[in-house]
């Protein structure tokens, strides 16, 4: 159920927000689809399609007015991300147990790469590096997150599993099993 | 032990590269950080998936459902994965080359969980006799999205030891009910016991005659006392003694001659034993003894054992042949000096590099003789390929300790040789090496050994016809 709220509450906030046109939320129709049929490509689909065709209206948001993009990034990207996640986990969906140590590096990185880009609206106001173009400000965003993220997506996995670096309080066979 | 991506995680990384571009072209900045927000999901999920990959524990155990494997029989293995952490998992069992899956599915894939394992039960058929070894499994381990999988290697390091087929078992107890099998005659030894069994004539009594021996009828009917006099039978105790070198072990088509000695050392070793003979055995290879059972009534069972455990087949190219260029050990006196000295020096502590000098069978027949003061009838299995003159000296040095022996040898080219791979050059070789290896047999028929040679279709009657009645 919590599945097809969120899809509706995205529609509703993109005709109340974005644009009241209803065809820039149809794209959200696989989305749904995806839930019922099971089928996860579709609802991936419809979500690339909601990214680009859905928020294709709201394209003066930038950098320059924080406010704006804080209030559409957590109105919209958020929940997008949400429906993501929703898509790709096997119905029923259950909140799993969250490992703390990669969520708390996650956010860092996050955290770190709006500080970057804090920094460099910072440069972008006294004007002594950055135009205030959108597309400018667009590539600086593409390139830090591929700069912070591609480490921890590329990396390989150092070390053994636990098996190696500590010998087991209870053996997973018992001998006289 | 690398983390790969799946077709979902490439798709949306796929994704996440279509939105920077849209964003760029369209100047969509809400566009780029979905873009963002789906690498920033991406990482999440494999640093999660990686920390989950260290804090794992995955036991593997795969066991074999009934306690005995025979060749060419089926055999259920059971294997189970568990694991202390909720995890997709994915592997296929490997059997070893030498198995064929019978029924079943060696798949297992899933999500496991701590309290309820995966688990799958399926039949192999073994094609060959000896020890084989499980190869180790690979698990893929797979992200709770299915956006990552990583492999890990576990070994529980199962051995199994096939058995020759239950149908050559079978045949060797049929023929062990079947067969009569007496050894006549005054035993030589102390060791060996000497029974009467059937009446043989009636002779005029003699003072020392035992009393229950008189015939009382024949002796009321002459006036006379008569004594029965009966066949004499004795128990000798007997080795059997298994060549396992290099050309017996040789596999082709299916079988190796060694399997063939086997089956036959089965035979015999059953029936002897019904007749309440000792038996015993002794597996010998180019360099040293394998294994070796004293001759012992009732030990049977000892002898079967050390008969499923001799090495396992080996596969070579295509057959050789026997050595065209063996002669006798000849040259200079300090020459033959050393290829005769050179076995017993070396008691099968040192691989030899040169057939003159295999000390295997030497060894074989050393270890028989360090028990025994002869009088023992050994049965000596050998295809005669490793060095037959070694063969024929280490005879003749058992006969001379008054042993009797029976050489039953395999004849390769029986083998070996296809109907379709006939050529003239093969057949040939094949008729030329019959020459020599009859004027050898000759020899060794003349220095009183008996000899039964034997083809590749031979099942054991013949060589139990040979040594039915072995008179002293």
């Amino acid at each position: 159920m919590i599945r097809h709220l969120i899809v509706l509450y995205l529609a509703v906030v993109t005709l109340v927000l974005i644009d009241p046109n209803p065809l820039y939320v149809l794209p959200l129709l696989p989305v749904s689809l995806s839930f019922i049929l099971k089928r996860r490509w579709i609802g991936l689909l419809g979500i690339l399609g909601y990214s680009t065709i859905g928020l294709s209206s709201a394209s003066e948001v930038s950098f320059t007015d924080m406010v704006e993009l804080l209030s559409y990034t957590s109105a919209v990207v958020l929940p997008t991300l949400v429906a993501v996640e929703l898509v790709l986990t096997p119905a029923p969906y259950r909140l799993e147990r969250l490992s703390p140590r990669p969520l708390i590096l996650t956010a860092s990185i996050i955290a770190l790469l709006f500080l970057a880009l804090y920094v460099l609206t910072r440069l972008l106001r006294i004007g002594l590096f950055l135009e205030s173009d959108v597309s400018t400000q667009i590539f600086i965003l593409i390139s830090l997150s591929l700069f912070f993220s591609s480490p921890f997506l590329l990396s390989s996995l150092q070390g053994g599993s636990r098996d190696a670096k500590k010998s087991p309080t209870k053996p997973l066979f018992d001998k006289n099993e | 032990m690398r983390t790969s991506f799946t077709s979902i995680s490439r798709f949306l990384a796929g994704m996440a590269a279509v939105l920077f571009i849209y964003s760029y072209l369209y100047s969509n900045l809400l566009s780029a950080l979905c873009g963002s927000g789906l690498l920033f999901y991406l990482a999440y999920r494999r640093l999660e998936f990686d920390d989950l990959r260290r804090k794992i524990r995955i036991g593997l155990k795969r066991e074999l459902l009934e306690k005995v494997a025979h060749r060419g029989s089926r055999t259920n293995v059971r294997v189970e994965v568990r694991a202390d952490e909720t995890v997709g998992v994915k592997m296929s069992d490997g059997i070893p080359k030498e198995f064929k899956l019978d029924s079943g599915d060696t798949l297992i894939e899933g999500t496991l969980h701590p309290e309820s394992p995966l688990s799958t039960t399926y039949g192999v058929m073994p094609q060959e006799r000896g020890y084989f070894r499980f190869p180790p499994v690979e698990i893929i381990l797979r992200e709770a999205r299915d956006l990552f999988t990583g492999p890990v290697i576990k070994d529980p390091g199962t051995v199994v030891l096939v058995q020759a087929s239950k149908r050559e078992l079978k045949m060797a107890h049929l023929m062990a009910r079947r067969k009569h099998f007496e050894i006549t005659g005054r035993a030589g030894s102390d060791l060996s016991r000497t029974h009467r069994s059937d009446f043989k004539s009636i002779r005029d009594y003699m003072p020392g005659d035992r009393f229950r021996d008189i015939d009382w009828k024949a002796g009321s009917r002459l006036t006379k006392l008569m004594t029965k006099e009966f066949e004499t039978e004795t128990n000798l105790p007997t080795m059997i003694m298994v060549d396992s070198s290099l050309s017996m072990r040789e596999l082709v088509s299916k079988r190796t001659k060694l399997d063939h000695a086997i089956s036959l050392a089965i035979q015999i070793a059953l029936i002897l034993d019904s007749k309440s003979h000792p038996v015993g055995f002794v597996a010998f290879d180019e360099n040293k003894v394998l294994d070796s059972v004293k001759p012992a009534r009732g030990r049977v069972d000892d002898v079967l054992i050390g008969l499923f455990r001799l090495p396992n087949p080996v596969e070579t190219r295509r057959y050789p042949g026997p050595r065209a260029d063996e002669t006798p050990p000849q040259g200079d006196k300090t020459a033959v000096f050393v290829d005769s000295l050179g076995p017993f020096l070396m008691k099968g502590e040192r691989a030899s590099y040169s057939p003159e000098r295999i000390s295997g069978i030497y060894e074989a027949f050393r270890s028989i003789q360090e028990t025994d003061e002869g009088h023992r009838l050994i049965v000596l299995i050998t295809d005669l390929e490793t060095n037959r003159f070694a063969v024929k000296r280490a005879i003749s040095l058992s006969l001379k300790r008054k042993n009797r022996v029976l050489l039953i040898s395999p004849i390769s080219w029986t083998y070996h040789l296809e109907a379709e791979d006939l050529t003239e050059e093969k057949l040939e070789r094949a008729y030329g090496d019959h020459q020599n290896r009859q004027g050898f047999l000759r020899d060794l028929r003349n220095s009183g050994v008996r000899v039964v040679e034997i083809g590749s279709g031979e099942r054991g009657d013949n060589v139990v016809r040979a040594i039915r009645r072995l008179g002293t």
